[in-house]
């Protein structure tokens, strides 16, 4: 099944959640449950949308944070 | 998952919090003491699987390795049953006894889910699982009690465990070589087929100790594992296979297959095509909106309050010097002043995008926006410092950071400055109604669409010729969309308003009190300042972009330092009490193409000193100075195109 998911990434397109889940015929919560694996596995990353870890100590952090709340996870894919 | 919620209403106050041995995680222990027993509890960190990934499942496993503890509570987010059971497949194989806390059992009812813990337990080889909801103390003591039963039977629980075999997993034959290769070699408290499994699936730590423990055998270990170096996928891709059987027996949702509201409009929303333009109409009402109902206010205060104020000043400082009459109410009031009627642009801007952010469009708006990302080379991290670009700039650099490309990261730092942030918007705002009387609308959206095509040009041209970008797989969860909380989009709005506030008290009132004070001296004389006659030296590039006036063109240069600079150096050297409306007064001395020409500059233009430093510092002093070069370049050619363009055409 993780197998599947790779093969589906390899597509460098642009996809939401419930488009893998219909294709690999599962729930979106299985999906992002696996998304979940590869990212701690170094397959994909996840985008931090606010400023986060890459802006500790930057004094517009908060400005950052305010202008970007929005809830949505991403993964990006990374080279391997 | 709430583990610790469990442990805390477990244990109440009989807790020690220490570290754990030679690490800086937090250790838990506490004792509970229930129906005569005296439980030690322990609450091991939060982990995923048992592969050390990180530090926290290497202590967790180790724990349970080394300790052997007489049984092991799972607790599982019932809302959420698929991201928790993978650690249960791997648990499930170590021969300790387990109790499963189905926890959030309330949350779950609310979202429809029905699970049927009997058919979880019985999958699970009769393995205990209760239904608790931890933080209204909801089944522990069931737990507890089911945690009691199965330490004082192991071996009857160990025999009835469901086991995930060698057989449910591919590369088994594999499995079993390598477990008669290490067979007795390694310390006893490891499974030796457990041990086989990690090292198949690329376990780090696991791998070190079988290269130390049998280094004879370890070369043709090290030979299969070559051979199957894609083993972690199937092994894990076979847990989740069993995981998803396992929920598709156990759980059931009858809202599953119904059609939500957020499905309905989501057709539309994130539709290629459709999307893209109920994106180009929400972005038009933003504008819209903010333009009907925020100039009026701005033009009422700018003519009842500013310059009536200005006036007041100025009379009532009537037997002071010259220097702090004209200070106080031209360069401070009517200056930085001035600047400050921008709040209801501002509040109503903000109010928008932050309904907009709050119900939920926002991310469907970056999933549509992301196909043309793509074509520009930049990758779904790349959106995200752009978005921030519509507030300000200096964030939108700051952000890049996200972006561990270089190539991509140099891309999105030059094109950030190209999203119109809050400021150029809100000068447009403020003159367009006086430039273009009815048209102004549709002359602001024009602007911002002209700096959006210019972006994305530029992006794909980049991307073409010269980085020839590779493109990368982008997946998105859009989350439902939501009732907005008035309270949320209220401190959205006031953090913006106490920032751009904060710069009206500080860079612009400076800027303003600079610019008096150059076009005052010497002599008080504006036309004899030194501002003019520099202003004069520049009057060439003035007449080549339309405009005849000096001033025009240093309100341009002063918004190097803050965009809205531009406002309160016009209101400054326009002396607006004595002759009336500002953007009226401007528009006058301008013809309709070096109107757009001279707003299609300030949109272009090089961003503010923030912006630059901000580049310098993320990008270097190389970047920054081609951005420099190349803003200059685009603005002016812009600038220059869109008048003598029109002018040709016969625009007046």
């Amino acid at each position: 099944m993780l197998k599947q998911l790779l093969t589906i990434l390899q597509d460098e397109t642009i996809y939401q959640v419930e488009d893998i889940a219909n294709k690999l015929g599962t729930s979106t919560a299985m999906v992002v449950a696996m998304l979940g694996m590869l990212t701690r596995q170094g397959y994909l990353g996840e985008v931090e949308q606010a400023c986060t870890s890459a802006c500790k100590g930057c004094a517009l952090a908060k400005q950052c944070k305010v202008a970007s709340r929005t809830d949505a996870h991403i993964w990006v894919m990374n080279a391997r | 998952m709430g583990k610790s919620t469990v442990f805390n209403m477990l244990t109440g106050l009989n807790q020690h919090v220490g570290n754990w041995p030679g690490k800086t995680i937090e250790q838990k222990t506490g004792v509970v003491n229930y129906k005569g027993y005296k439980i030690d509890l322990v609450d091991l960190p939060g982990t995923y699987s048992l592969t050390a990934n990180s530090l926290e499942e290497r202590i967790a496993r180790n724990y349970l390795l080394k300790n052997r503890p007489d049984a092991v509570i799972i607790i599982l987010n019932a809302a959420t049953l698929e991201h928790s059971l993978y650690l249960l497949t791997e648990l499930i194989n170590l021969p300790i006894p387990i109790v499963v806390g189905l926890n959030m059992m309330d949350v779950a009812k609310q979202q429809g889910f029905q699970i049927e813990e009997n058919v979880l337990s019985a999958a699970l080889g009769d393995t205990p699982v209760i239904p608790i909801v931890a933080s209204h103390n909801q089944g522990l003591n069931k737990l507890l009690d089911a945690a009691i039963e199965v330490s004082q039977h192991p071996n009857q629980t160990l025999s009835q465990k469901y086991r995930i075999t060698p057989s449910d997993y591919p590369h088994q034959e594999i499995q079993k070589q390598i477990t008669s290769k290490i067979q007795g070699k390694l310390p006893a408290i490891y499974p030796t087929d457990w041990i086989a499994l990690k090292l198949l699936e690329g376990d780090s730590e696991i791998t070190s100790m079988v290269k130390e423990s049998a280094p004879e055998t370890w070369k043709s270990i090290e030979m299969l594992l070559i051979d199957h170096e894609d083993t972690f996928l199937d092994i894990a891709g076979s847990r989740y296979a069993w995981i998803e059987r396992l929920v598709r027996a156990a759980m059931t949702n009858p809202r599953k297959g119904t059609i939500s509201l957020t499905d309905r409009l989501d057709k539309i929303a994130t539709h290629p095509f459709a999307g893209l333009l109920l994106l180009i109409g929400i972005s038009g009402a933003v504008f819209w909106l903010t333009y009907t109902l925020a100039n009026p206010i701005v033009y009422w205060l700018g003519n009842s309050i500013i310059s009536p104020l200005a006036l007041w000043s100025k009379s009532a400082l009537g037997n002071a010097p010259f220097w702090l009459q004209g200070l106080i109410s031209d360069g401070i009031i009517n200056g930085a002043g001035m600047v400050l009627t921008f709040l209801p642009i501002l509040f109503f801007f903000f109010a928008a995008m932050g309904f907009l952010e709050d119900i939920g469009y926002l991310t469907r708006a970056a999933y549509v926006m992301d196909r043309f990302m793509h074509w520009m080379g930049l990758h779904g991290r790349s959106f995200m410092p752009l978005f921030l670009g519509f507030g300000c700039n200096v964030p939108s650099i700051m952000g890049t950071r996200i972006i561990e490309d270089r190539r991509a990261r140099i891309l999105t730092i030059m094109l950030s400055p190209l999203v119109p942030c809050t400021g150029r918007i809100a000068v447009i705002t403020f003159l367009a109604p006086a430039f273009f009387g009815k048209s102004a609308l549709i002359a602001v959206w024009g602007l911002v669409s002209l700096n959006l095509v210019i972006l994305a040009s530029l992006g794909i041209l980049t991307n073409k010729f010269i980085y020839k970008g590779k493109r990368t797989a982008f997946i998105m969860e859009i989350p439902l969309y939501h009732v907005p909380n008035p309270r949320t989009i209220g401190l959205f709005i006031w953090n913006n308003l106490v920032e751009f506030t904060k710069r009206a008290g500080t860079i612009i009132l400076l800027v303003a009190i600079v610019m008096w004070w150059l076009s005052n001296y010497p002599g008080g004389n504006i036309e004899n300042s030194i501002l003019a006659q520099f202003g004069h030296q520049l009057a060439p590039l003035g007449h080549c972009l339309g405009w005849q006036d000096w001033r025009i063109t240093i309100a341009l240069l002063t918004s190097f330092l803050a965009k809205e600079n531009t406002i309160s150096t016009l209101s400054v050297l326009y002396k607006i009490e004595e002759s009336g409306n500002l953007a009226a007064n401007i528009a006058s001395s301008l013809t309709m193409p070096s109107r757009l020409g001279f707003l299609a500059i300030q949109m272009l233009f090089i961003p503010c000193v923030a912006t630059v430093a901000a580049i310098r510092k993320e990008a270097g002093t190389k970047w920054m100075v081609i951005n420099i070069l190349l803003l200059l370049f685009i603005s002016f050619s812009a600038g220059a195109i869109i008048y003598w363009g029109l002018t040709l055409l016969g625009v007046k």
